[in-house]
């Protein structure tokens, strides 16, 4: 099986399933190599970035899924005639955001950054399944520590905690760069073939990235 | 804090140069209004308030050298805190534009699809279940005889703390396959021991990532160190 129809194959099984599938799922049922699956994705996910098509790979950490391009949500809207989703709240939004770049942080810390209470905003965030426990703080009292989890990763379309701008990028005024990329990011860049892009992955795969075969 | 950044951008102010005494009556007059509203609301705002003040009744009282550093002090640290909490807003604003383009994704919701693999009923005939029911009364018997009511109360021989020590060192010793249950109990080993190496163990998986490994219930299982995983 070459590259192109294993792309074809997980494409196949990504909208059979519906839900999302992890790396090592797809390792397995195809007795494939995590670089190999890797690689096809890389394919699949090129090919989507066409405008002549719809549909998008969701990844999250290592799970991927598919889901239709936000781009196109007005269109789409028209004919399932969606309820429209609620949004988060400016004070749920706001604690996410701290939780976001001090995990994992108690309550309290964050409460004296809002300078308000912020247990209500927390009890959301938990209810919708953005925010988890992420252990004890050692001191009186043991208080929770809380972090984000991988649906709040899924909401705010990062792949991974990795991707979020630094905090540098806020403290300095600098956002409006970010704001453009949410943008711009999925339109189409240059045209370039699989065999390209298999060179720029090894070249990419022999500088670091030990990632999910040393996991494996 | 909200309400302070947001009477600090309608007036113009300089962040770092804020006329407290000024913002302090637009921040308690604000106050007042939504007092008549709601108290629960306002409440939020009386901590912020009162640091205003603080700092407003200094600068307002005559004072020695020591305590003009401490008021600086106290400013110096409002002012951090507006600009780092400034900067979360920021930070919150473009979460929520991309939370609002995520929104308009559309998943699929998981396809149901009837497999072939069920799961084997479990296997139980009258017999064996009585069996079975017997079994547990003997147990149960057997038990309440032994159970005499205490004559003296005995001090506590194992604590939680010394069983976590001796748990590390033996998973230590153990490398990454890590240890099952059984082979942390030694043959004449007591009830209470029992219990307080399974008490330290539901501790150590709170505190400091430890895995539980067990294919079926019933069964011994095995305890593993967690492997911290990036990204």
């Amino acid at each position: 099986m070459d590259s192109d129809m294993l792309a074809g194959v997980i494409e196949g099984i990504l909208f059979g399933a519906g839900d999302k599938i992890s790396l090592s799922e797809l390792c397995q049922s195809l007795n494939k190599t995590p670089s190999e699956v890797r690689f096809a994705i890389e394919i699949l996910k090129q090919d989507y970035q066409s405008r002549a098509r719809g549909i998008r790979v969701v990844q999250v950490k290592d799970t991927y899924q598919l889901s239709t391009k936000p781009e196109n949500y007005e269109y789409i809207k028209e004919i399932t005639k969606r309820q429209e989703k609620t949004g988060l709240s400016r004070a749920a939004l706001e604690t996410l955001s701290i939780i976001a770049y001090r995990q994992p942080v108690t309550r309290i810390a964050i409460d004296e950054l809002r300078g308000v209470s912020s247990s209500s905003a927390i009890q959301r965030l938990l209810d919708r399944g953005l925010i988890c426990d992420g252990g004890r703080l050692e001191a009186p009292g043991r208080p929770i520590l809380y972090k984000t989890t991988n649906e709040f990763l899924k909401t705010v379309g990062f792949s991974s905690l990795k991707e979020m701008p630094e905090y540098e990028v806020f403290s300095q005024g600098r956002q409006e760069e970010f704001n453009l990329e949410i943008m711009t990011n999925e339109t189409p860049k240059k045209e370039t073939s699989h065999e390209e892009m298999l060179t720029e992955m090894l070249e990419k795969a022999t500088g670091s990235e030990p990632s999910a075969e040393a996991a494996q | 804090m909200d309400l302070l950044i947001h009477l600090i951008q309608k007036n113009k102010i300089d962040i770092c140069d804020i006329p407290i005494a000024a913002i302090t009556n637009e921040y308690l007059a604000q106050i007042k209004t939504w007092q008549d509203m709601d108290m629960d609301v306002a409440s939020d705002f009386i901590v912020m308030a009162a640091r205003l003040l603080e700092i407003k009744a200094r600068a307002l009282l005559p004072q020695n050298k020591d305590q003009a550093e401490d008021e600086e002090d106290i400013q110096a640290k409002l002012v951090r805190q507006l600009i780092e909490y400034k900067v979360f807003k920021e930070i919150s604003a473009y979460f929520k534009t991309r939370e609002e383009r995520e929104q308009g994704a559309i998943y699929r919701d998981p396809e149901y699809i009837p497999t072939n693999e069920t799961e084997a009923p479990l296997e139980i005939d009258p017999v064996s279940l009585e069996l079975c029911f017997k079994r547990l009364l003997f147990q149960q018997e057997e038990e309440t005889e032994d159970i005499a009511p205490p004559q003296k109360i005995i001090r506590e021989l194992f604590s939680i703390e010394e069983k976590i020590l001796e748990i590390t060192e033996a998973l230590l010793q153990a490398g990454d396959e890590g240890v099952s249950f059984s082979e942390l109990l030694h043959p004449d080993i007591t009830r209470e021991e029992v219990v307080v190496t399974l008490l330290s163990l539901l501790e150590m998986v709170k505190t400091s990532g430890l895995r539980l490994v067990q294919n079926r219930v019933f069964i011994d299982f095995q305890i593993e160190r967690e492997v911290e995983k990036n990204g």
